[in-house]
């Protein structure tokens, strides 16, 4: 369950978000236009960043002050969060000691990774980078799994392989995309205004309206 | 035990950053460099050996800065530091393996260079034991530069930047940096500017760890 009452973010005297109130579980979809606030709210939910003022907590915790919470929360953004002198293997396996995780080759073989393992970053792909993100994220078995423009850099074939996996996620999923079509699946959804809500609820349709009457 | 396992995942990070800089090796090859000219350039100028306490200061404060590449910066630039506070580890664990890390290559670079310094300038004095005090005042110099180089982060004269701030912070180190290497050379330990060096380095790996939550 994540929680959220009057969040509020402000950098500098700009505020990224403002006033947010709700409370959310089970796959929630986050929209809203560039500078909405969509990445801000993702920091906040991963820890990175702590609200300028209101309350968030994720299972009764706030993110920010809880290494035991994070080890739970999975984040990929469009920004890959890993070393590209290091191999595949060596990315992951130091991620894993970071999470104090011994089994992580399990989400190799979804993300077909198994065969680039000791693979310098920096000699892959954009895609292949991208995809060991998501199993840095995935390889913690998260209860919270947030994606902020996560599938960015992907081609068609493995963003239809991660999109069935995050539909089949077992968890808290909170998924930020401009393409909408893509969260349809999910089951609440947040539109973001200039930091502020302008839609929260279950209606997909609804959401969309709002979205359009921006 | 909780402690422990928490010193554990500070040395997986050490190990990270060893491992980065001995694959790209930009910060090492620079440091090296840099510390090997200036140590060339004064061996051919002056009589250095009235001069070599200040003159091996010199170099590892240079070679310390030019090193700030290997610090909390590098999390920055590869735009990595975002995945190491979304893990479970805090802000001060993070300030403090990244110290590390700049400590170890710069007492790296220093075993280096010493000897290089000690044969080129051609001197006499206590080997071991000016090595020794040497080494106690890297300790100050790494720990400013680590606790100083996230507040350059935006900026783009970054050693510049860190250097008019350093100046201060380790204005009260440098005479007793100085007088312990002398007499180190001469065959005396002095353990009062020692123990005045070591207590300082331990304020300023403190203010690191206290201050991380307001550094980024």
């Amino acid at each position: 369950m994540i929680f959220c009452e009057k969040l509020s973010k402000k950098f500098g005297e700009t505020f990224a978000l403002q006033d947010l109130s709700f409370c959310a579980e089970g796959k929630i979809a986050v929209f809203g236009f560039n500078g909405a606030g969509k990445s801000t709210l993702s920091k906040i939910f991963a820890g990175i960043l702590k609200p300028s003022s209101g309350k968030i907590e994720i299972f009764g915790m706030k993110p920010s002050e809880s290494p035991e919470l994070r080890r739970k929360i999975g984040l990929v953004t469009h920004n890959p969060m890993v070393y590209r002198e290091l191999t595949v293997k060596e990315n992951l396996e130091f991620y894993a000691k970071l999470y104090r995780v011994k089994d992580w080759r399990s989400v190799l073989e979804n993300l077909r990774l198994s065969d680039k393992l000791n693979s310098r970053l920096s000699e892959l792909s954009k895609g292949f980078v991208q995809r060991v993100a998501i199993a840095r994220a995935l390889l913690i078995k998260p209860k919270v799994l947030i994606l902020d423009e996560a599938l960015s850099g992907l081609d068609l074939e493995s963003k239809r392989e991660v999109l069935r996996m995050i539909k089949d996620f077992n968890g808290i999923l909170v998924f930020s995309t401009h393409n909408f079509e893509e969260a349809q699946f999910c089951q609440t959804f947040i539109v973001l205004e200039k930091g502020k809500l302008a839609y929260f609820g279950e209606s997909y349709e609804k959401a969309l309206r709002a979205l359009s009457a921006i | 035990m909780k402690k422990l396992s928490e010193l554990f995942l500070l040395f997986e990070i050490i190990k990270k950053d060893l491992k980065i800089e001995a694959r790209s090796k930009a910060g090492i090859n620079q440091m090296l460099l840099l510390s090997l000219t200036t140590a060339f350039l004064f061996s051919i100028s002056i009589d250095v050996e009235s001069f070599f306490p200040q003159i091996i200061l010199l170099i590892i404060l240079f070679t310390s800065i030019s090193g700030t590449s290997v610090t909390i910066l590098r999390e920055y630039d590869l735009e990595t530091l975002e995945g190491l506070k979304a893990s479970p580890l805090t802000n001060s664990h993070i300030m403090l393996a990244k110290s590390f890390s700049h400590l170890l290559i710069v007492l790296t670079i220093t075993a280096l260079v010493y000897p290089i310094c000690y044969a080129l300038f051609n001197l006499n004095g206590d080997f071991l034991l000016t090595y020794f005090a040497v080494i106690i005042a890297v300790l100050p110099i790494s720990g400013a530069i680590n606790l100083l180089s996230p507040l350059s982060a935006g900026s783009k004269g970054r050693e510049m930047l860190i250097l008019a701030m350093l100046f201060p912070v380790i204005f009260p180190v440098l005479l007793p940096a100085t007088k312990s290497i002398a007499l180190a050379y001469s065959g005396t330990f002095d353990l009062m500017s020692s123990l005045f060096i070591v207590s300082y380095t331990g304020i300023i790996y403190s203010l690191s760890i206290l201050l991380s939550d307001h550094f980024f």
